[in-house]
């Protein structure tokens, strides 16, 4: 579960992993949110948990991480795990960045300082392609206690 | 040329072996550096290994994987000894020269070639980037054995492989059912057993031992940490109504009537299909 009160986003997260055409899997429904299983957990304490959900889908017009493009630095997220551990983070960068050629590296370290990635789409709506010119990615760094 | 070991390096591949596998050695990503994994697969002989004179595995067990020691990229020369040998003046394989490239990943196996007879082979491992979402499978037919097929969920995956050769793909991350026959039969001389192909990793399976023996086994080695990211986050493909495009629908059906907004509608339902 995503708690992003400042955004009033509330999603259930379920672990997915990559698609066919080598793209992250993402549920259809905007309100249900993917966790990237082959990355890291919360509990890892190390590399990125990634969790990405549709911004608006058939079901659920405006998914709730679609207000992610109003994500400001130094706002509170919790992601609470599967055992029920609460895991605190800060907004420390909000990110709008082209699809095309878009290179996820950076976003996908299994390596390295933890950090809470959060990923859905936004920018101009390209009717043609069906789909949205730009992926909106938040980073979360754990906060101190 | 015998190229004799930094004491530092020779200190750490002790350290390293005393521990069976130490990833610590494995995640220092030195450029100059190779990795080297050693593989016991000749059966009923415990051994003593000596890289470059210097006993680095004492009492290595038949079936035992040990690494990945990170060394300096140069030659090396090992030989293997019974284990109760004094030193590697009488050695039962080798000496052979191992001549490891920098950022290169290998694995030494002592086996059996086809005939029964111990020999070593440096294996290279392919460490290059895995999609996403996948595996990489390698299976080498290391066993005093002839031509064998290796199943994969209860179908022909690999064709006609010999001692010392290997097989290789990378196939989506998960388990399979993998099983061994002779080349052209069905009846499984090793398995089925479940193997896990984990993501972003090479697992790489040997098939060791002797036919004739009846004591033809299977060693998995798994290196990991060639993972790469999905090539997207395809997280929109339905647009969001906002108040901006309602309004402009609004706008269109007083414009255009009521045939026209019927039209719009429809085509805006074709979009978020």
């Amino acid at each position: 579960m995503l708690d992003y009160p400042a955004i009033d986003a509330n999603i259930a997260v379920e672990p997915y992993g990559v698609s066919a055409d080598g793209q992250m899997d993402v549920p259809d429904d905007a309100a249900l949110a993917a966790w990237y299983q082959f990355g890291k957990t919360p509990a890892d304490g190390v590399g990125t948990t990634v969790i990405a959900a549709h911004a608006g889908s058939e079901e659920t017009p405006i998914g709730p991480l679609y207000a992610l493009k109003d994500a400001r630095p130094g706002e509170e997220v919790t992601v609470t795990d599967e055992d029920g551990q609460r895991h605190q983070y800060h907004v420390s960068e909000v990110q709008q960045l082209g699809k095309e050629g878009l290179d996820f590296t950076p976003f996908f370290e299994r390596t390295g300082e933890h950090r809470l990635v959060l990923i859905t789409c936004g920018g101009q709506w390209m009717p043609e392609e069906s789909s949205y010119a730009d992926n909106v990615i938040v980073i979360a760094e754990p906060a101190q206690h | 040329m015998r190229t004799s070991l930094p004491l530092a390096a020779t200190a750490a591949l002790g350290l390293a072996l005393a521990g069976s596998a130490a990833p610590a050695f494995a995640d220092q990503h030195e450029d100059s550096a190779a990795h080297l994994s050693v593989l016991h697969a000749v059966p009923d002989l415990p051994v003593d290994v000596y890289v470059d004179g210097e006993l680095t595995l004492d009492d290595f067990m038949p079936g035992d994987l040990a690494g990945p020691l990170e060394l300096p990229a140069g030659d090396y020369e090992v030989a293997i000894t019974a284990a109760d040998a004094a030193d590697d003046s009488e050695p039962v394989l080798g000496p052979v020269s191992v001549s490891l490239e920098e950022g290169m990943n290998y694995t030494a196996a002592a086996h059996l070639d086809a005939e029964g007879a111990p020999t070593v082979t440096p294996f290279v491992n392919d460490i290059s980037e895995i999609a996403a979402g996948e595996g990489r499978l390698t299976v080498r037919h290391t066993a005093a054995a002839p031509e064998v097929d290796i199943w994969a969920n209860g179908e022909v995956a690999v064709e006609s492989l010999a001692n010392p050769d290997e097989a290789s793909l990378d196939l989506p991350a998960g388990s399979l059912e993998a099983a061994v026959s002779l080349a052209g039969e069905t009846d499984p001389v090793l398995g089925p057993q479940s193997l896990d192909v984990a993501e972003g990793s090479h697992t790489i399976v040997y098939a060791w031992g002797s036919a004739e023996d009846g004591n033809l086994a299977l060693a998995t080695q798994v290196i990991d940490g060639m993972h790469s990211a999905p090539d997207g986050v395809p997280t929109g493909n339905v647009q969001v109504p906002n108040q901006q495009s309602q309004l402009a629908l609004i706008t269109g059906v007083g414009i255009l009537g009521l045939l026209a907004a019927g039209v719009a509608a429809v085509s805006i339902r074709r979009a978020r299909a």
